[in-house]
């Protein structure tokens, strides 16, 4: 009896600390968006209502998504391995659009074994030399950058270094579209 | 009860408290040790959030068979091998220079792996032996202590968070004139 109310009670303590772990990691993350721990600034000099001339096979739904988010990482920056690791944690980063991703990179091993990281993995993906597409395309030259496209055309872009401050940003600008 | 015997049985306590505490934050949100896992060895992020809660699973179970004299034996040695584990990843940690948080209780904040883990693993290897060595028996309240030092041991982990609620609470209880609201 005594063996039983004690495992209850240890039960009871479990469920304790699973609960307060759960409020830790909700805090930090809404700590990390108002401190500036995430951050997203617009890019003012993207051609908005472009549709690109070439967009490459592997990535090639982007022309026919009706609403799709294209993340480019550097694989020269320490943010845009960040931001992939965080793509593990989270596979739909970004609800109610397509995810694509660009590798930007100086060579295609580099580019490659950056894109094969659990995070990137299961995401249209394209290693983009020397930011070559990216940059003449969009005038995208910074990382990490989420490119927003409705029907295939360039709507917005921003620099983020933090996909839950993405998401946030992305979810407010949608209503306001919407509205 | 011998001095030993008393010794193995207040450690059995603690570590059992300390396993629960891990183990179940670690399941709730295994983020934070993952990625300070995968910063020691990259080739382990492919593994992700699943190994994390293999490993809490692991010391649940570790955790309630220190309770179950039946299994305490057994129980005593994967507490053994988790110490030797605590102590690898925090010395690996210190050459390294890690800086990534250890995640070890769930949190995203707090200190890398190092010194603290080294002894960690000291004091469960050493309880570990103590419990094979002298086989304690501990009273039939056992699990019920261990709840209790769970709870304490939670309530000090996190106990930023419960200062911001008692606040939080506070200010809330606060007359609207006193507080500035009309």
């Amino acid at each position: 009896m005594y063996y039983l109310f004690g495992f209850t009670t240890l039960l009871l303590a479990a469920a304790i600390v699973a609960l307060f772990a759960m409020m830790g990691a909700l805090k930090a993350s809404i700590d990390a968006g108002e401190s500036g721990g995430g951050t997203v600034h617009v890019l003012p000099d993207v051609p908005a209502g472009h549709a690109p001339d070439f967009v490459p096979e592997s990535i090639g739904d982007l022309r026919g998504a009706d609403r799709a988010v294209m993340l480019v990482l550097s694989t020269a920056c320490s943010s845009c391995a960040e931001v992939a690791r965080q793509l593990a944690d989270e596979p739909r980063p970004v609800t109610a659009h397509d995810v694509f991703v660009v590798v930007s990179t100086p060579d295609r091993a580099t580019g490659d074994a950056f894109r094969g990281q659990p995070g990137l993995a299961p995401l249209p993906c394209f290693v983009d030399e020397g930011g070559q597409w990216v940059s003449s395309e969009f005038n995208v030259r910074h990382s990490p950058s989420a490119l927003v496209f409705r029907r295939g055309r360039l709507v917005s872009a921003m620099v983020f270094n933090d996909i839950a401050t993405l998401r946030r940003a992305m979810a407010t600008s949608t209503k306001e579209v919407a509205a | 009860m011998s001095a030993a015997n008393a010794v193995a049985a207040v450690g059995i306590y603690a570590a059992s408290a300390v396993l629960v505490c891990a183990g179940v934050a670690k399941h709730a949100v295994p983020g934070p040790a993952r990625r300070a896992v995968c910063s020691l060895v990259p080739r382990l992020e492919q593994a992700g959030a699943p190994l994390v809660r293999a490993v809490a699973t692991i010391e649940l179970l570790t955790a309630v068979g220190l309770l179950v004299p039946a299994v305490r034996p057994v129980a005593a040695v994967s507490m053994a091998a988790f110490g030797a584990g605590f102590a690898a990843v925090g010395v690996a940690g210190m050459l390294a220079s890690e800086r990534t948080p250890c995640g070890c209780f769930g949190s995203a904040t707090g200190r890398p792996f190092g010194i603290t883990n080294i002894a960690a693993g000291a004091a469960l290897s050493v309880v570990a032996v103590l419990v094979v060595v002298n086989r304690p028996t501990l009273p039939a309240m056992a699990p019920t202590v261990t709840a209790a030092l769970t709870v304490a041991l939670c309530a000090w982990l996190q106990r930023v968070h419960i200062a911001t609620l008692i606040v939080a609470t506070r200010r809330a209880a606060l007359p609207a004139e006193t507080s500035g609201v009309r």
